[in-house]
């Protein structure tokens, strides 16, 4: 680090000062980031005549849901350490297995259920291939997209199905006027914050993920804890699939297609990093939201969806450029 | 197993605190450490000195159960013990200090001193809430009572100097000192400026005077000389000597160091 040759006993106000600035960058990034965000919105509203209706802003808090749900597992796993690709394809088994079971007549309740018990065996196997063959995240779960593509194929002889309702849509439905996936999001976000911030494994998460060498002289096992967090993030893929499914009303097995992007721009944006150690659910929150009014808007404008493809990717490559700036002076 | 200097103004009556027999330790071809009898005493402060590859981390990480022995035996006040991971070190009371510190720049000062060992309410185990304001509370009476000058408990370790970085280890290792009796510290003050490194001496003898068990590794041989009661030097992974720190000089240590003269006394 640079000789900063600040004597152990400076005066108090210097040290102060230095949280404020840290502070200060932390919440300068979220506050930027909200301008952006609304400045997206007054974009949008002035070439567009239904942007800012309720029914559009309700679209999009319906979408950001099942994606802020699934965003949220994958910034545990960011912070964590760790990676996962196979988010898209996860939700997408979890959807035509729930499907599949509903047309074949299991009750309700007890298909999603499964469906939400078949993401977190899915998490479990991305964490006993990370953690015990001991695979690089990237290649694992990389591998893992294209292997539960594989599979969603065979489970739905690669056809597309609509599923009869019978409380199969119910995430399309409405409770005082505000769609069912919005409580889902609500409950995950609290649920999440709570977890990171106030529990130990949440505290322990951050640990492992900002330096897992001292974790472990620190006594923890940390592949014992990333094969669980893997597995709580599944249940995240869990719980996204069964409403991505419910929401299409379909068994579909090209759903969850592209889901990564629009997953890891969204926790990019939102300040987690691939070095581990770093992220927030308010900042996913607002990385969700921001992405899916992006695409909200753009396929509103009826810009072309490849456009809409190179769009986001590019503000993912944006998010990580703004993430790695150099940090003058930082520590 | 006695010898040359006696540990200043210890009274040790029986056997010291720990005790290193005939430890060997090699990397393929390599030996790291071989045949080593060191001991350590109450209260005391034991320098570790030597060239690079001399074997005095390897040494330490033994101690420490992050690297496991070939052969030789430890023992704690004449009692055999098995060090195999680091949870038994910890668990007898050996708190080691890497290099590299093994702090955690994006906790705050309290996460880090407590990390680990975090006291939590409601749920066993993991899902334990954090009791965070005591330890904000129990972290600044530590740094308090140590003497260490850091604004406040909330700040990330990141944004710390080099010096308060090795004070907040210091902090942590001695954290819980009931069961805490031994500091095993790599290279203190190896990338600290003059000034920090006086400091971080200064803590080091205060945390002694608190009853701790030090035993340093360190190139300052002055520094060493200074702080410390004895001082063993190691080459190629054996003991060279075993010195009173008072009665030595910084040349003497030099030469064995380089030379790797042989021990007066056992090898």
């Amino acid at each position: 680090m640079t000789a900063t040759v600040t004597p152990p006993g400076a005066p108090l106000d210097s040290r102060a000062r230095a949280a404020a600035r840290a502070r200060r960058r932390l919440l300068g990034q979220d506050v930027l980031f909200v301008i952006a965000l609304i400045l997206l919105g007054v974009y949008f509203t002035s070439r567009l005549d239904f942007f800012l209706t309720s029914q559009n802003v309700l679209t999009i808090l319906r979408f950001s849901a099942v994606t802020f749900i699934v965003a949220t597992g994958f910034t545990l796993v960011l912070i964590g350490g760790g990676l996962d690709l196979s988010i898209g394809s996860g939700m997408m088994v979890v959807g035509v297995t729930s499907g599949k079971l509903f047309q074949a007549g299991v009750p309700l309740v007890l298909a999603f259920l499964i469906g939400v018990v078949v993401g977190i065996a899915l998490g479990y196997v991305n964490g006993f291939i990370i953690t015990r063959l001991r695979i690089n995240p990237l290649i694992a779960t990389l591998a893992m997209l294209f292997v539960l593509l594989g599979v969603g194929f065979i489970i739905t002889d690669g056809r597309s199905q609509q599923i009869r309702d019978d409380g199969f849509r119910f995430a399309r439905e409405n409770v005082g006027g505000v769609p069912v996936p919005v409580f889902f999001l609500i409950a995950t976000a609290v649920l999440s914050v709570v977890l990171l911030h106030t529990t130990k494994a949440g505290r322990h998460l951050f640990a492992v993920g900002g330096n897992p060498d001292a974790a472990r002289q620190a006594a923890m096992n940390v592949d014992r804890f990333r094969l669980g967090m893997y597995t709580v993030a599944g249940l995240y893929t869990g719980i996204a699939g069964v409403l991505l499914a419910s929401d299409l009303g379909a068994v579909a097995p090209n759903s969850g297609r592209n889901w990564e992007l629009y997953v890891a721009t969204a926790v990019f944006l939102g300040g987690a990093s691939l070095t581990g150690g770093r992220g927030s659910v308010l900042g996913t929150f607002i990385g969700v939201v921001f992405v899916r009014t992006l695409d909200n808007g753009l396929v509103q404008m009826a810009v072309r969806p490849q456009i809409v493809l190179i769009v986001v990717g590019t503000a993912m490559i944006l998010a990580v450029a703004f993430d790695q700036r150099p940090k003058g002076g930082f520590r | 197993m006695n010898e040359h200097a006696s540990p200043n103004g210890n009274g040790s009556d029986g056997s010291p605190l720990l005790q290193l027999r005939g430890i060997c330790r090699s990397f393929g071809h390599v030996r790291a450490v071989h045949e080593v009898d060191v001991h350590l005493h109450r209260n005391e402060i034991l320098g570790i000195v030597g060239d690079n590859g001399a074997g005095k981390s390897t040494l330490m990480k033994i101690i420490a159960g992050t690297v496991s022995p070939d052969s030789g035996r430890i023992l704690m006040n004449g009692e055999p013990v098995e060090i195999a991971t680091a949870q038994d070190s910890r668990r007898l009371g050996i708190e080691m200090i890497y290099q590299d510190l093994a702090l955690f720049d994006n906790l705050d000062v309290a996460a880090n001193v407590f990390i680990g060992r975090e006291p939590t309410k409601g749920l066993p185990s993991l899902l334990g809430f954090l009791e965070r304001r005591r330890m904000h509370r129990e972290a600044a009476a530590l740094l308090e009572r140590l003497n260490i000058m850091i604004g406040s408990t909330r700040l990330p370790v990141g944004v710390l100097s080099g010096g308060q970085r090795q004070m907040v280890a210091i902090a942590r290792a001695v954290a819980f000192e009931e069961n805490n009796h031994i500091l095993l510290m790599d290279e203190p003050s190896a990338a600290l400026g003059a000034t920090e490194s006086a400091t971080v001496t200064e803590l080091i003898r205060d945390v002694r005077r608190d009853g701790l068990s030090i035993m340093i590794i360190s190139h300052r041989i002055p520094e060493v000389l200074d702080l410390a009661d004895r001082v063993m030097v190691m080459k190629r992974g054996e003991r060279v000597a075993t010195l009173d720190a008072r009665a030595t000089s910084v040349e003497e240590c030099v030469n064995l160091i380089v030379a790797g003269a042989p021990a007066t006394g056992q090898a």
